[in-house]
């Protein structure tokens, strides 16, 4: 055991910082595009307060189009595009455009699915007392959906952490990359062993972290 | 104060046009407490709408204080609305806010001071009853409360029109009355003016001073209540009243049969009066009374009664006459144009 962490401690430690960090930083950007994303297929949706076929059919083929591609198949098919934005194909600055591509129509999708829950007589409640839209979506919409919405971002997190194992192909690192380098090709059995339990340990603890936090949203 | 002026509000489903509203003008009066009856699809819901621009009208001018409210902007808009409070069938709350947030939030978009926020919850909170649940949340509490709460959020603006969408119909009788009696205290007491819809009877009997009858997207009938209900002209408001007295299918049509069936409405200070005693003495017909009560309206007291007229058919139209004359309101109950359409 002692053996084993001074030959791999490091390895595995340096892998689950590489994939905290891709996975935080893609979720957050990821979020702030997939929110509005999905606030705007909910308000131009057919009889949404800003109906509009156009921009909702467009939009919504969009997300289904990016969200038919595997991720594997993505990471390749937006090279260009990814030298063109992040002026590397290689690392973690590599793989985060490519990851944010696949997770931000996804939390779109989850977004606006947890928003279409919230009751439109509330929503009408607001609008009868004068308050704008913007203020509507922000205090009432996503107020009311925040539970929801935490479900939806702990489902697309642990999508992430999944998406990130793939990263290793462009030289990104990551827990995934460590089971397929060191577990697969070299035949380490127990890295691959140790790597999948600190996944299986993540992906429970963020499980639960956005259950607990959802139920304590959804009564205060 | 609120005026409706050949509203009219059509709808596109399916490439097929529905009028919901066809030619609706109303008069409501600062101070009273307007209500709308009808059946559910009649309209009610899409005519109050019109007064605070919910929906708009596809023609027909809403006039509130003498302002064309359809031609305002978002900005002008959206101050009228602040002087319109509206309470809903389902409460609309806010589920993840406390009692005292859900009447604090608007206040706090509107912009209001901190100190205004906390004086306006605490006195309107105090006004329906709530303040020792003010930090309870929505789910725990019951229906009733739930309304009390939307209530006072709809108070705490200091509104001058209330608006009350179906307010009582998802509350148990009890519940209802207390409702109905809060609504009274403050139109009483903050002087607001109330417009209302419902289907129940009971919400126009208890507190409201006039009503008006929607069907088919048309108003068929409107004044004071005692007005309509003491002598309803048309079928649907016949229908609502009907249901009040409560006489078997079975027993009205085998009556028929054999003399007429009147239904008789006393106002006031006649339901002292012995005016079917006379019937026997003066035309020789015998009342039988088949069913009937007394109702408070706010307006006073009206008696219904369901009598059965037993004697020679001439008398008979002749004390029906006598019975107008005295002020009492008859209706034939009869499916047949008979005594009464020949009177005119």
């Amino acid at each position: 055991m002692q053996q084993f962490w001074t030959d791999w401690g490091d390895l595995i430690w340096t892998g689950t910082v590489q994939t905290l960090t891709m996975t935080s930083i893609a979720l957050l950007i990821s979020t702030l595009i997939g929110l509005p994303l999905g606030t705007l297929l909910v308000l131009t949706r057919p009889n949404g307060r800003l109906a509009n076929r156009f921009v909702y059919g467009g939009l919504s083929s969009v997300i289904n189009v990016i969200r038919s591609i595997p991720f594997i198949i993505l990471l390749f098919f937006i090279l260009p595009f990814t030298r063109f934005i992040m002026g590397t194909t290689i690392g973690v600055q590599g793989v985060l455009l490519p990851l944010i591509v696949f997770t931000a129509p996804y939390i779109a999708r989850l977004m606006e699915s947890a928003l279409l829950e919230v009751d439109r007589g509330v929503i009408e409640a607001y609008e009868a007392m004068g308050i704008s839209t913007r203020k509507i979506i922000w205090y009432v919409l996503i107020r009311e959906a925040r539970s929801s919405i935490v479900l939806g971002l702990t489902i697309a997190t642990i999508g992430l952490i999944g998406a990130t194992a793939m990263a290793g192909l462009v030289g990104a690192g990551g827990l995934g990359d460590i089971a397929y380098q060191y577990g697969h090709l070299r035949f380490e059995p127990e890295v691959m062993y140790v790597t999948i339990f600190v996944l299986i340990l993540l992906v429970q603890s963020i499980q639960s972290f956005g259950n607990r936090l959802a139920a304590k949203l959804k009564k205060a | 104060m609120i005026e409706l002026k050949q509203i009219t509000k059509e709808f596109k489903v399916n490439g097929d046009t529905i009028t919901a509203l066809d030619d609706v003008s109303l008069t409501i009066e600062r101070g009273e407490i307007f209500g709308i009856i009808g059946r559910s699809g009649a309209g009610k819901s899409t005519l109050i709408r019109m007064i605070n621009l919910l929906e708009r009208p596809t023609s027909g001018v809403v006039e509130i204080d003498g302002q064309d409210i359809t031609l305002l902007k978002k900005k002008g808009l959206s101050t009228l609305r602040q002087r319109i409070g509206m309470i809903f069938q389902h409460y609309n709350l806010l589920k993840t806010a406390t009692v005292e947030e859900n009447v604090a939030i608007p206040l706090r978009l509107e912009g209001l001071e901190k100190q205004v926020i906390r004086e306006r919850v605490d006195r309107y909170l105090e006004i329906v009853g709530l303040s020792e649940h003010r930090n309870h949340y929505p789910e725990q509490l019951s229906g009733g409360q739930k309304q009390r709460v939307a209530i006072a959020r709809a108070l705490a603006h200091e509104p001058d029109i209330l608006l009350s969408d179906e307010a009582t119909s998802a509350l148990d009788p009890e519940t209802t009355e207390s409702i109905l009696e809060l609504l009274l205290e403050i139109n009483r007491e903050l002087g607001l003016t109330i417009f209302l819809i419902t289907h129940e009877m009971e919400v126009i009997e208890r507190i409201c001073d006039r009503v008006a009858v929607i069907d088919r997207g048309q108003i068929v009938e409107q004044g004071h209540v005692l007005d309509v209900f003491s002598n309803p002209s048309h079928e649907t408001t016949q229908k609502f009243l009907k249901t009040n007295l409560d006489v078997p299918e079975e027993v009205v049509s085998e009556l028929q049969t054999r003399g007429t069936l009147v239904h008789l409405s006393f106002i006031g200070s006649q339901t002292e009066q012995a005016v079917l005693a006379q019937l026997t003495k003066r035309f020789g017909i015998l009342p039988n009374i088949i069913g009937g009560g007394i109702k408070k309206l706010k307006a006073g007291l009206v008696g219904n009664l369901l009598v059965h007229l037993d004697g020679d058919h001439d008398q008979t139209e002749l004390a029906v006459r006598y019975l107008k004359t005295s002020g009492v309101h008859v209706r034939e109950v009869s499916n047949h144009a008979t005594v009464l359409d020949r009177l005119g």
